[in-house]
């Protein structure tokens, strides 16, 4: 204080000698600077009420606010054909304008207008959207290259470009259904969903600054996003093939009236699955909206109840029907390979009408006692069931079993069904009678199709595949998807004789699938048409009982190349599989074998094509 | 050079006073605040860029700066304070004349126009009227000295002068520099012995104005409701107030190294080389590097003063004391602002901040200041030596 003092005194003295300093002015600029020195006082207790006091608590909110996680996806790989060209399914990065993170002051039409001439929209248009919300609007989705470019460049304050990964379909409903669909990044259907996790590919954190723009600088060393990059699943689709197929099946639906259709080509030497159809099919660009439509109407019902119109589901592995006359090549494969039947073994047909425990069966064709071998090639249920008293019930449902029916067949897609065969200890009575036509057991287009492919292979079953390949983006092969192990599941000479059975239906006079014969080329098949549940599949003023009409078969018959199954659900205008799904096999075996490279032989025959040719 | 210059114009400088000695004290603390100053305006520039189209980066333009302030420091030095007096009315007019400028053909940037390009340079002449309003108010306040407590001839004719140039600034808009110029001239009336009743209530109608005029301004009631409820209003008006605690506060007492500040590196403080550069001093150096700054510009403010005292006639008193509140009041209301103290304003800090005019014109106040110091400190010419010096 004395100090201070003799400070003062020293000043006025000092002062007091010259130019008139009052004493009043030196006392008021001494309070003006003490006060500002107050102020600096104020400062710096200030500064240590957030610097000190609360350093922790404003440390720790801040670094929640820079600090952040974010998850790195790699873009899902894509679907292609088996060329490895045909991209079925591509994943495009879209980017969306978005506008958010602007104070209420902000001016929106300079910002509207900005956003309006860079993305040639109107400017009142933009600024409407922009109005609509205080915090968020979307401006545009699915910026060019160029616009994107545009935006950058500007850098407007508040306007996002947002990345968008949208799925995109190039073909449609073409395999629709086999393909799949994703949902929010998330593969949930057909293909989309049994290889997610190879397509989906890897995703991985990072820990980033944000800035006050909320972009993202990189903070800590990772990994490339690049290799986080889904792998490419390539199919053994034949796009052709899968085109034939769809049409033919598209229109057979149309011209009987039918509710649905399936269709399955396979490979036989490989178990590839060259095409595989569903009719109707949806698209999977607008899954969303069709399938809900669909789920919402199905959600009462059970899974089996589906009347072959939905066009969600793929029918050719979950549709689960009783095989009906199709399944007789499997009794007399049984049969066979049991010793206990041989193609000229007798059986009767007691003229086209016989009882099978309680019930009455008739046959379009009345047959007396004939050799198996013809029992097949017109498909007389009443000589068959004789034949399958022959086999017996344990020998039956072994090879049925064998051939993979009562499991599903493994294929390499997501809800497939494995329809019901049950153990023989549970057969009674007339089942074997019954099973020997088609009927008391159930199973998919799939499965009748892979047994159908397994006798065609000399009795080696396989895996069926649809998918052949995973790739990365380079195209470099990252796993081969095979077929499985062969499991000899009959003997070489049981499948020789099955065969020549089934290719007297297609290729003698009066075989129920003459219908199925391809113009060129040698065929072998079994028509079938079986009974399906009246109250799912009944519509109403329909005068016909619902119906399944199947034909299996492959060609050539010399070196089999192609194994075709077709089913159409429920056709109202032709009462026989040889009339409804014969020409159908009969066109995509025609279609697809020189694509194969299988050229076609001229016409040997005219076909003859008397009789109704029907087959049951 | 100077001296035969201003000789040939009527100054002899043989009746002037004669060269003393600089203000060491004052000198160095104003050229450590100018070093420091550098650094942080780095730092800040790193990340903001403050003129990212320019052809000289941020860091370049700002040693420019520093070097023209510098030869302006020089320059201010050579000239008399009785060239200043007798000189300030043409100052003055080519002050307004500038002004005018500006609201004519001014540049503007960020929404506010207040340059002048001139070639590849800008000019902001209202960092030069504020030395040159100083000068006016020392020479008003010398002259006027027995009026100053009478409305009519001592305080309306200052405030009509205040008012045309705080109008100006005002359409600029400058609304820092207003109440900057504001703070001078009630500061000024004080130390030249106006009664504090009067004076208490010219400045109470002036503030009631003010308000009625932000009241009726919604984006300033919105930047004062920002300052006063940073938290709320985080993510508009009080951004800057709330982004400013962060940074400040996560600094500690030490600070997060030179270049070491992520907060404000990371964008979130807008203008973090200009009106909030305290922020930045206060993240990279801590508590402590905050203290030396306050020290410093302290420093300024009580050598400032004993200058004042010293000086030997009452123009040089009165623009020596104008000069010290000069560098000193931004300063404070700077470091308040940023610390949410006080409202948003916009002024820059003095000798530290990325600015030519500002630097240019805080260096030629030093310059002046110094000068002031100088012959204040002159032996008296003549036989009249007194115990003085």
């Amino acid at each position: 204080m004395t100090g201070l003092s003799s400070w003062w005194i020293r000043l006025k003295r000092q002062a007091d000698g010259e130019g008139g300093l009052r004493e009043s002015t030196m006392f008021r600029m001494t309070v003006v600077v003490g006060v500002l020195v107050v102020g600096f006082g104020w400062v710096l207790a200030r500064a240590a009420v957030y610097q000190v006091r609360d350093h922790e608590a404003i440390e720790r909110d801040g670094d929640r606010r820079i600090q952040d996680l974010v998850t790195v996806r790699g873009e899902r790989g894509r679907i292609l054909d088996r060329t490895g060209r045909g991209s079925l399914a591509v994943t495009a990065s879209s980017t969306s304008a978005v506008f958010y993170g602007a104070p209420l002051y902000v001016n929106r039409g300079e910002i509207a207008y900005s956003v309006a001439a860079a993305l040639g929209l109107r400017a009142e248009d933009v600024l409407a959207r922009l109005l609509t919300s205080e915090s968020f609007a979307l401006i545009k989705k699915g910026l060019t290259d160029t616009e994107v470019a545009t935006l950058r460049r500007l850098d407007l304050r508040f306007v996002h470009l947002v990345p968008e990964p949208s799925r995109l379909y190039a073909f449609g409903s073409v395999l629709g259904p086999v393909v799949g669909t994703v949902l929010d990044g998330r593969g949930n259907r057909g293909l989309e969903a049994f290889y997610d996790r190879d397509l989906r590919g890897d995703s991985s954190e990072m820990r980033v600054l944000r800035d006050a723009r909320r972009r993202g600088l990189i903070e800590s060393g990772l990994e490339r996003p690049e290799s986080l990059d889904g792998a490419d699943l390539v199919l053994n689709i034949h796009p052709q093939i899968q085109f034939h197929l769809e049409s033919e099946l598209e229109v057979k639906v149309e011209e009987e009236k039918a509710l649905g259709a399936m269709g399955v080509v396979l490979d036989p030497a490989t178990f590839e699955v060259l095409a595989m159809a569903s009719v109707p099919a949806m698209d999977p660009n607008e899954a969303g909206r069709v399938c809900g439509e669909h789920e919402a109407t199905d959600a009462g019902t059970t899974a089996t109840a589906d009347d072959g119109t939905n066009p969600c589901r793929n029918k050719v592995i979950s549709f689960v029907f009783e095989p009906g006359s199709v399944a007789k090549v499997f009794a007399l494969a049984a049969g066979l390979e049991s010793g206990r039947l041989r193609l000229d073994t007798p059986v009767d047909g007691h003229q086209g009408s016989c009882m099978v425990g309680h019930f009455p069966v008739t046959d379009a064709k009345k047959l007396g006692v004939v050799p198996v071998r013809d029992a097949i090639k017109y498909s007389s249920n009443c000589a068959m069931s004789e034949a399958g008293r022959i086999i017996g019930a344990e020998a039956l449902r072994g090879t049925l079993a064998r051939l993979g029916f009562g499991r599903a067949t493994g294929v390499d897609l997501p809800g497939e069904a494995a329809g019901v065969l049950r153990p023989a200890a549970r057969w009674r009575g007339t089942d074997v009678m019954v099973a020997a036509y088609g009927y008391s057991y159930s199973a998919t287009q799939m499965q009748i199709a892979t047994a159908l492919t397994a006798i065609v292979n000399d009795g080696v079953l396989r895996t069926p595949r649809v998918a052949r390949e995973l790739r990365d983006p380079d195209g470099r092969t990252l796993r081969t998807l095979g077929p499985g192990d062969p499991v000899r599941v009959l003997s070489s000479r049981t499948a020789a004789a099955v065969k020549e059975a089934m290719t007297a239906v297609v290729m003698e006079e009066g075989g129920t699938g003459v219908r199925g014969r391809p113009a060129g080329y040698t065929a072998a098949g079994k028509t079938g048409t079986a009974r399906l549940n009246r109250r799912t599949f009944a519509r109403p003023g329909s005068a016909t009982k619902p119906h399944i009409m199947t034909f299996a078969g492959f060609a050539p018959v010399e070196d089999p190349r192609l194994v075709v199954v077709v089913s159409v659900v429920a056709p109202q205008v032709h009462p026989y599989a040889g009339q409804v799904a014969a020409p159908v096999f009969r066109a995509v075996v025609e279609r697809s074998l020189p694509l194969l490279g299988v050229a076609p032989t001229p016409e040997r025959t005219t076909v003859g094509l008397e009789g109704p040719g029907g087959g049951q | 050079m100077f001296r035969r210059l201003w000789a040939s114009l009527g100054f002899d400088p043989a009746d002037g006073p004669r060269e003393g000695e600089m203000d060491l004290a004052l000198f160095g603390a104003a050229m450590t605040l100018v070093a420091l100053g550098a650094l942080f305006v780095a730092s800040a520039s790193l990340r903001s860029g403050a003129d990212p189209d320019g052809p000289v980066g941020p860091i370049w333009m700002h040693a420019t700066h520093v070097a023209s302030g510098l030869l302006a420091l020089v320059v201010a030095l050579h000239v008399p304070s009785a060239a200043l007096r007798k000189g300030y009315p043409v100052l003055v007019v080519l002050t307004l004349f500038l002004m005018l400028l500006v609201l004519l053909v001014g540049e503007e940037k960020g929404g506010a126009k207040r340059w002048l390009a001139i070639g590849p340079m800008t000019l902001q002449p209202s960092e030069f009227l504020k030395i040159v309003f100083g000068l006016y108010i020392a020479g008003y306040l010398s002259r006027r000295y027995t009026l100053l407590n009478d409305l009519q001839t001592g305080i309306v004719p200052l405030g009509v002068l205040y008012a045309g140039f705080a109008a100006m600034l005002a359409l600029q808009p400058d609304i820092g520099s207003v109440v900057l110029l504001g703070g001078l001239v009630a500061l000024m009336l004080v130390v030249g012995g106006t009664r504090l009743t009067l004076l208490g209530s010219i400045v109470g109608v002036m503030l009631a104005a003010f308000l009625v005029l932000i009241i009726f301004s919604p984006e300033k009631l919105a930047r004062l409701i920002g300052w006063w409820l940073p938290e709320e209003t985080q993510a508009g008006d009080g951004y800057q107030v709330f982004n400013a605690r962060i940074v400040i506060g996560s600094g500690g007492l030490f600070g997060a190294g030179l270049g070491q500040g992520v907060h404000h590196a990371l964008g979130y403080l807008p203008q973090s080389d200009t009106d909030f550069l305290f922020a930045v001093v206060a993240e990279e150096t801590g508590w402590v590097g905050v203290f030396v700054v306050v020290l410093l510009y302290a420093v300024i403010a009580i050598r400032g003063l004993a200058i004042a005292i010293r000086c030997r006639d009452e123009f040089s008193r009165f623009a020596a004391f104008a000069m010290t509140i000069l560098l000193t009041l931004p300063a404070l209301v700077h470091m308040a602002v940023c610390l949410g103290l006080l409202p948003t304003k916009g002024l820059v800090l003095p000798f530290m901040s990325y600015g030519g005019s500002a630097m240019v014109a805080s260096l030629a106040t030093l310059g002046i200041l110094q000068r002031l110091h100088l012959e204040a400190t002159a032996r008296p010419v003549g036989p009249d030596t007194g115990e003085v010096a």
